[in-house]
């Protein structure tokens, strides 16, 4: 009888363990977080050459080019962070497309902690510590390590490419050109979005989307002057203009999963 | 107790006679044009293959090694001398250096090569300076992933080397040197392993060593701190090469020119539409270049911008070689494009703006700005890189 009964309490405190296992799962286990970035002008896929109508008057604007890195893209729970990406180099417009559509570019991170997340941090450009090094200073297995988006005379990674013509005066002509090429340490942006954010189980691809059309309405609703601006390179106020671009980010990013 | 068996001195004899007769075959391998090779033949070789450590300066970023490709003592020289054999070609009369010469910076310094038939191809050998760098297609359209794929197609490319694989492995298989060069590098057992493949590995790990060797004027200025070293025009030409007016304070105008030779290495290996030729429409360009690859519609009339390393040796320039001389090139940049759609938007924005121009527009270069830029790229020429043994003809 007592045999008995220190069975059936053996396995009753077996069971209270594995129990316990179960309840610390969400803590301890581990699967792949997938991000899918997108580039959007206007909410629509962005296409090169597609003709976007720009300004108060909507005239035609063609984008050419669209690339852009990030740093230290982190899910955040409370003050809980976990860099998911250290170094990404983004380019939606890549000279080996067979189309003008731009690329969705999918990444799947490893072994990050199942749960809910209450949001993501994403850094725009390269941050200050790794933008001090130049490729030389990195593998070939990193976004870094990528000699052709390199900066020499700013000793800078170029952050963000934006290249654009337009026919401002509608008269059938592209003759305006746009070349925003950002970077430096100073257009480093750092943005939070508060959205919740699973991790394991069934969850979704988390889309990251950025609109190329937010990055330039300025704060007053109206459109940036692309014709009086046509770029930060031979141009006194680059380091203003590439301010703008990069700090427009936080409204131009939006997250799904 | 072991059984012995002595041969009879006349069963020696007969022995010896078919066994001579026995030899002869095998002694007329080489001139034998279907000869069957012997399971193991090169087994006897020692196979030791020393790793070999690609040298680059320090100011250059490491260089990525497939790993089904490392690079070997043994891989390196086989496939340096591969390279500057005319046994790929089919009458034996160019080799792959035929084009690509160590003094013009591994090319040839002519707007098109002749092949095996005196045919001109249709377009100007690229330097194959730092070519293990390049990740984005090799060629002038990018047609060839990687140096290995690379190494396999102007063989049979009835304008080049005129030649059929099959044909090369053969001669290569009952060549007296290249089977053992292949046992070394490879670890072959027997000739009959020898492959388009591996030549092509083997030659691809000698053009992973054509690396700049980092001494020239500008690496000596910007990289290894002689700072006395430009005089005021190539000092000049370096501020407008990299943008870097406002930084240096001084009023000087933009000529665009790093955005697609950027980097330490001097090239975007991106692809772009450089202003060339002003056609009415996308189709008019008489070479579409990267569009053969893609088939995208916006990519046609565009190539991959080359490295302007060692540039004043690999004259004449651009995809068909027909500017003859820098200050050309320079000419041409300095005339802000021809207006085509998909031009990229920096050969629009070379000079100062225009004050009052609507849209804006630029002045171009100054003659003087010109001759600036020109004298700055001849700072980019590495003659300690041309001049090295190491990747000279092995035949001389």
């Amino acid at each position: 009888m007592s045999l008995r009964i220190l069975t059936m309490l053996l396995c009753s405190a077996l069971l209270i363990a594995a129990c316990k296992d179960d309840e610390t799962k969400p803590n301890g286990a581990v699967s792949d977080f997938k991000l899918t970035f997108k580039s959007n002008y206007n909410g629509e896929r962005l296409i090169k050459y597609h003709q976007y109508p720009y300004g108060a008057n909507a005239y035609p604007l063609e984008f050419s080019r669209f690339t852009l890195f990030l740093t230290d893209v982190t899910l955040l729970n409370g003050t809980q962070e976990t860099v998911v990406a250290p170094s990404l180099y983004l380019d939606f417009t890549p000279d080996n497309a067979s189309s003008d559509t731009s690329a969705y570019l999918n990444y799947t991170f490893a072994n990050i902690p199942e749960g809910t997340y209450t949001g993501i941090k994403i850094g725009y450009g390269v941050k200050p510590s790794d933008n001090a090094k130049n490729p030389a200073d990195f593998p070939p297995s990193s976004p870094l390590y990528n000699d052709n988006e390199y900066w020499l005379g700013w000793k800078s990674y170029i952050f963000c490419k934006i290249e654009a013509q337009g026919d401002s005066d509608k008269d059938g002509v592209y003759d305006h050109f746009n070349i925003y090429h950002c970077g430096g340490s100073l257009v480093y942006k750092t943005f939070t979005f508060t959205q919740p954010i699973t991790v394991g189980g069934n969850a979704k691809t988390t889309n990251v989307n950025f609109d190329l059309r937010k990055l330039f309405i300025m704060d007053d609703g109206r459109y940036y002057n692309m014709v009086t601006s046509p770029s930060t390179s031979n141009n006194k106020d680059s380091l203003r203009v590439a301010n703008d671009i990069m700090g427009k980010f936080g409204k131009a990013t939006t997250l799904e999963q | 107790m072991r059984a012995s068996y002595q041969i009879p001195k006349r069963n020696w004899l007969i022995l010896c006679f078919f066994s001579t007769i026995a030899l002869v075959p095998a002694c007329n391998k080489d001139n034998n044009p279907n000869p069957t090779p012997t399971k193991g033949d090169l087994e006897d070789i020692p196979y030791n293959p020393q790793a070999y450590t690609i040298v680059k300066p320090a100011h250059f970023p490491e260089i990525e090694v497939p790993k089904d490709n490392p690079m070997t003592l043994e891989g390196v020289q086989l496939g340096r001398r591969l390279f500057y054999d005319p046994i790929l070609s089919a009458d034996s009369s160019i080799s792959c250096a035929s084009c690509h010469l160590p003094k013009g910076s591994f090319t040839d310094n002519k707007a098109t090569s002749k092949g095996i038939d005196g045919i001109n191809g249709r377009r100007s050998a690229m330097s194959l300076l730092n070519v293990a760098y390049v990740k984005n297609g090799l060629f002038w359209d990018g047609r060839s992933p990687s140096l290995e794929d690379q190494a396999l197609r102007p063989v049979e490319d009835p304008v080049e080397m005129h030649n059929s694989w099959t044909k090369v492995v053969e001669k290569l298989k009952w060549n007296k040197d290249y089977p053992t060069r292949f046992r070394q590098a490879f670890g072959i057992n027997d000739r009959s392993e020898i492959t388009k493949e591996l030549a092509a590995k083997a030659m691809a790990q000698f053009e992973r060593i054509l690396i700049s060797s980092g001494n020239s004027k500008y690496d000596r200025f910007k990289f290894k701190g002689e700072n006395n070293l430009f005089d005021d025009e190539e000092l000049d030409g370096f501020i407008m090469f990299n943008d870097d007016a406002l930084n240096q304070g001084v009023n000087l105008p933009d000529a665009q020119c790093f955005h697609c030779h950027g980097g330490i290495l001097n090239t975007g290996n991106n692809y772009f539409n450089n202003g060339l030729d002003s056609v009415s429409n996308l189709d008019g360009f008489k070479d579409l270049g990267r569009y053969l690859v893609t088939t995208n519609n916006s990519d046609k009339g565009k190539f991959r911008a080359p490295t302007l390393r060692n540039i004043e040796l690999s004259a004449p320039y651009m995809h068909d070689g027909r500017f003859k001389t820098l200050e050309e090139v320079v000419d041409h940049y300095s005339k802000n494009g021809t207006g085509v759609s998909n031009e990229d938007p920096f050969i629009r924005q070379i000079g100062y703006p225009i004050q009052g121009s609507n849209p804006i527009k630029y002045t171009g270069l100054t003659p003087h700005q010109k001759q600036s830029i020109v004298k700055f790229l001849k700072t980019l020429t590495d003659t300690d890189f041309v001049n090295n043994p190491d990747i000279q003809n092995p035949f001389n």
